[in-house]
């Protein structure tokens, strides 16, 4: 017989269970460096089987809890030492939780297999390890790092641009803080703008892009920097055969912080002694860059933060002659000056208020400006006994975004609602300047501005859910409305991810984004500037869809992904066949438009991030063409960039506090390039009348079965690093030796004829044989 | 010894560098040895790609009212060998006007075949080549554009004086385009006195009929445009030129002509430009509307003006 009374007791404890169940109640709080008090992002707060959420960019963390008596996270982040917090249960806890950080001696444990639904999708590289990855000038660089990621390719050896997917380097969206920059590159693409110790996080995605990014087709490299130590200051300086680096952090104050982070090339210092002692002070040529991170932060109350954030970039080439001319060593009287300057870089400020409004709901308020400048000046002067001639010129181009923006995030049951707006004038300035020539006889000048506003408005709203701990839903609308030209795109994102075992992750994502903006280059021109154009009545803006399928496995801390991916691109531009630097055509009818793009592929990755060794091994199977009714007449062809085959290793062991050392391996199918096949008769007439003997004017061609019709040899470079730390009594100090292409293969850059001793032979072109490089920091 | 292993002894660098120095002046010379054979090495002379590709033929042919019609037939050669074209003289060319056979055949002589006939304006012609030993078969088909006049050529001199001291004077140039299709045109400017023309190089428009069409920055001995700006309407175009008369050259193109010359001029100045094919642009493919084979079969009629009237 069933005791009434039990039943009833167990149906109301149930009752209560689940109305308590039901209700819950609500934790978040901050994840914070226990020693700097720097928000965590990223760090993985772990509750109950299977269940966790992560923190945001801010290190603020939220979720639901159903908790009934005793609450127990398990916090864990890499480089430090996973913490377990214990409460008793409330309607709401908020939590500011510190973390250790670890030197990574023994395992970092991880407990459970535990793969984060929200940060899937997107690459990372702990910044620990970013240090440590070999590089070519022996400065660690961070898009350098991505290159060695699957489905992230780089161009031309040397060069920081980054090929995602089949996308071009314009296609990628920089973000440093949230403010959009962009040029990312120095010396021609030969390092980044991005100074590895000013980053406190960076994530790269290329599968499934957040609503909250739009403006990109191809990747969003979100860079988050340190906001300051709260708790000393802290000093780094750094110097390389490349560059030094100078980094300052620390409080102001009782609730401020600043980071301050200063690097400069080092290459003009002796050339331009060089040049100098060689022309006896008459000749002055170098290159020089330098970037500056600065950020002040107020943390107002619990709920508010204030920052202030700064970027200078510049790129720097100059050339200044003076010469005075002879004959049979008597002084003719010429002499001239001359002064040649460019200039390129970014400038980026922005304002930024976080607020918490309540429990659920958060908000970012950010107003800001981004500018890219790129300026050439060139004046001379001559004296002679004619009188003197006076000459100056100057060309401008760049890009200025003025913009406005806020987003809100609302944490609800099982799910995040993040929304926002935004507005932005753009400014594009494709091409303006000056001339000015003046002489004893004659004067002329001219001017020429070509500016183009383009005013923006923006919204997204981007949902997430997860049903149960194994499924979650990623789904949102990214639109962008250009009102003079009366462009509007409306984005969508989905993405399903589905736990099928704690260890085994599915997903899956479809995308579609538009890109208003595109980089104008020339493949073949290494140091042609950079011309960012808008869209306009003609050229339509640009739009992907990708679609992307994957499987991800997590075992003892290896993390093991499949993904197979399928990107359309449309409306693309590219310079008409011919077009090189030195053509003044206006860029509207230089371009070919309408070009399509079709980029298909399968990448494997085996990570592993934490622990005493580290490192990933990639590889990636891939396909991308390109179509324009004009080029290739109209035929599909190979993509610059279309690399069937790729393999990437790197691995980092810590062998002990003092010494680390770390490699890397790289193999790559050639890239396709234009190689002339055969020679052949053209004929032209271009006189009046006709006669066979003159008129006719019979000269070589020659013969390119399609656009890149030829594939270069693979490519393949082996990378080593080693660091040599030692805590000293004032500071800490650490030597870095590294090799790049330690077994000096001379890996093509590019295939070409060249005429030598009357004859024409065809050449390969290599540029990085071995290369070794030095540092030296200090810590204090 | 080698450095690295001087490095992995311990990891100590006090030791190292004891060693380091005691390498001394070979140590230096060892680095300096190493840096120029990393300069020196960096480029390489290969076997050239796809030499062993058969050859194709390469069908040249201008037609024209203004003169009579001469094919060219030829083959490709190897990339890097000497320019030594062979020019074809086994070939049995057939051609045909608005689709009916003309009875008379071209003949060979002197490195093309020569066939004294004036095409007309406005007819379709069609050229089959076939080689009598593989029986090998190049076709291409054009239509012959419309003659169109000049309607007037006046000269302004002087204009203006430049920094090289130069005098420029203006030439001003009037057509009407037939605005039913779409037209093709090509102008050439000339000096000339007595009905002799030689072409100038020194000139200077700005009409954005040129600019929006022509490849204006490669100084080409021609400008090629399109009718889109102003079809069906006269067109007035200024031209600065230096010194004192001349002479316009109002060429109607076909289009296979247009695109032709387009992709001819970009392709001899990309290579012009880079003495060794240096990476200033890309490399840009020669247009040809020739079947089974290479080369251009292409139209165009003309008219000359004078500066004075003649």
């Amino acid at each position: 017989m069933i005791n009434k009374s039990a039943l009833l007791c167990f149906l109301v404890q149930m009752l209560v269970s689940i109305c308590f169940a039901s209700e819950g109640g609500r934790i978040h709080g901050i994840v914070r460096d226990a020693s700097s008090r720097e928000p965590l992002p990223g760090a993985t707060i772990q509750f109950g089987a299977g269940a966790g959420t992560v923190s945001d960019h801010n290190g603020y963390f939220n979720f639901r809890h159903h908790f009934s008596d005793t609450i127990l996270l398990k916090v864990s982040h890499i480089g430090y030492e996973t913490r377990t917090v214990k409460s008793s249960c409330a309607r709401e806890l908020v939590f500011e939780i510190l973390l250790t950080p670890g030197i990574q001696i023994g395992e970092v444990e991880v407990s459970g297999n535990y793969l984060n639904s929200r940060e899937i999708g997107t690459l990372e590289i702990p910044i620990e390890q970013l240090y440590k990855i070999p590089s070519l000038s022996g400065e660690p660089d961070l898009l350098k790092a991505y290159q060695m990621m699957p489905g992230v390719q780089m161009g031309n050896e040397g060069t920081a641009g980054i090929y995602v997917r089949g996308g071009t380097p314009d296609q990628n969206l920089f973000l440093l803080d949230g403010v959009p920059l962009y040029n990312v590159s120095h010396m021609g693409g030969f390092l980044s703008v991005f100074d590895v110790s000013a980053i406190r996080k960076v994530n790269l995605y290329k599968g499934y892009m957040p609503a909250r990014y739009g403006g990109r087709m191809s990747s969003v490299v979100d860079v988050r920097l340190k906001d300051g130590n709260a708790s000393e200051r802290k000093q780094e300086f750094m110097i390389g055969i490349l560059a030094s680096r100078y980094y300052s952090e620390g409080p102001l104050g009782e609730k401020n912080t600043y980071m301050l982070s200063v690097r400069r090339c080092n290459i003009d210092l002796p050339l331009r002694l060089y040049y100098l002692m060689s022309s006896s002070g008459q000749e002055s040529f170098g290159y020089t860059f330098m970037d500056f991170n600065g950020k002040v932060t107020r943390y107002i109350d619990q709920k508010n933060k204030l920052t202030f954030l700064a970027y200078y970039g510049r790129d720097k080439l100059f050339l200044r002659e003076r010469t005075s001319s002879s004959i049979y060593g008597y002084s003719s009287g010429l002499k001239s000056k001359s002064l040649y300057k460019h200039n390129w870089g970014n400038l980026a400020t922005a304002l930024n208020w976080n607020h918490i409004l309540n429990a659920s709901l958060g908000l970012d308020l950010m107003v800001g400006s981004t500018t890219y400048f790129n300026t050439v000046r060139d004046k001379f002067e001559s004296k002679s006994n004619d009188g003197t001639d006076k000459g100056y010129a100057e060309i401008h181009s760049g890009i200025t975004d003025l913009f406005v923006k806020a987003d809100f995030n609302y944490y609800g049951n099982q799910s995040l609602l993040t929304a926002g707006l935004g507005a932005v004038l753009h400014s594009y300035t494709p091409a303006s300047g000056s001339y000015s020539y003046k002489s004893s006889s004659h004067v002329e000048s001219s001017e020429f501005a070509d500016q183009i506003y383009r005013p923006e408005l923006n919204a997204y709203i981007d949902y997430e859910h997860y049903f149960g701990g194994r499924i979650t839903l990623l789904s949102g609308l990214n639109s962008i409305y250009w009102p003079t030209l009366d462009y509007l795109s409306l984005d969508p994102r989905v993405g399903v991810h589905y736990r099928l075992f704690s260890e085994w992750l599915l997903r899956s994502s479809l995308t579609r984004a538009h890109q208003y903006v595109h980089l104008l280059t020339t493949s073949a021109d290494f140091l042609s500037p950079d011309v960012w154009v808008p869209s306009t009545r003609e050229i339509k803006p640009s739009y992907a869809d990708q679609l992307n399928l994957g499987v991800s496995y997590m075992v003892k801390g290896y993390e093991l992904s499949l993904d197979i991916w399928e990107k359309r691109m449309h409306n693309l531009i590219a310079y008409k066949p011919g077009h090189n630097v030195t053509n003044t055509q206006p860029w509207e009818f230089a371009v070919e438009k309408e070009g399509k793009g079709t980029a298909r592929g399968l990448e494997i990755l085996a990570q592993k991030k934490h622990g005493r060794n580290t490192g990933w091994l990639g590889y990636s199977l891939s396909k991308n063409d390109r179509q324009f009714e004009n080029l290739n007449f109209g035929r599909p062809f190979p993509f610059k960039y279309d690399r069937r085959h790729e393999i990437k290793a790197v691995f980092v062991r810590n062998v002990s506090e003092r010494f680390s050392f770390s490699g890397s391996w790289m193999f790559a199918s050639g890239n396709p390039t234009t190689i002339a096949t055969k020679k052949v008769p053209v004929i032209d007439y271009t006189h009046f009348g006709y006669n066979r003997y003159e008129d006719i004017d019979i000269r070589d061609g020659h013969y390119y079965s399609g656009v890149n019709n030829f594939r270069m040899e693979p490519y393949h470079r082996l990378d080593f690093g080693f660091s040599f730390n030692k805590q000293l009594p004032k500071y800490y100090r650490t030597y870095y030796l590294g090799l790049y292409n330690a077994y000096s293969r001379l890996n093509p850059n590019s295939y070409f004829f060249k005429t030598k001793n009357g004859e024409v032979v065809f050449v390969r072109r290599a540029y990085f044989p071995i290369i070794p490089s030095v540092s030296y920091t200090l810590r204090f | 010894m080698p450095i690295t292993s001087l490095l992995f002894q311990g990891g100590n660098l006090k030791n190292s560098k004891r060693h380091l120095c005691g390498f001394g002046f070979s140590g230096l010379k060892l680095v300096v040895l190493v840096l120029l054979i990393s300069v020196l090495s960096c480029t390489k002379i290969i076997p050239p790609i796809n030499d062993d590709e058969p050859h194709q033929y390469v069908l040249n042919c201008f037609l024209s009212p203004d003169h009579p019609i001469e094919v060219f037939i030829s083959r490709t050669i190897p990339v890097l060998a000497k320019t030594n074209y062979s020019w074809e003289d086994e070939w049995d060319i057939k051609l045909y006007e608005n689709d009916v056979l003309l009875p008379f055949v071209p003949e060979y002589a002197d490195s093309s075949y020569l066939l004294y006939y004036s095409v007309q304006p406005g007819s379709h012609y069609r050229i089959e080549a076939l080689n009598r030993n593989n029986n090998h078969l190049l076709t291409a088909e054009d239509v012959v554009p419309k003659r169109v006049s000049i309607t007037e050529l006046t000269e302004l001199y002087p204009l203006y004086t430049d920094r090289h001291d130069t005098t420029f004077g203006q030439l001003t140039l009037r057509f009407n385009d037939d605005g039913n299709v779409s037209n093709y045109y090509e102008i050439v400017v000339g000096h000339g006195y007595n009905q002799r023309f030689k072409t100038s190089h020194t000139y200077k428009i700005t009409h954005p009929v040129i600019t929006h069409d022509s490849e204006y920055d490669l100084y080409p001995l021609t400008l090629l445009f399109t009718n889109e700006l102003f079809r069906g309407e006269e067109l007035v175009l200024d031209i600065a030129k230096d010194g004192y008369g001349g002479a316009i050259i109002l060429k109607n193109v076909s289009y296979n002509y247009f695109m032709y010359k387009r992709y001819l001029y970009a392709h001899l100045e990309n290579q012009n430009r880079k003495k060794d094919f240096a990476e200033i642009s890309d490399p840009v493919m020669l247009y040809s509307n020739v079947n089974n084979g290479l080369g251009i079969f292409a139209s165009h009629c003309q008219d000359i003006k004078w500066v004075d009237g003649n």
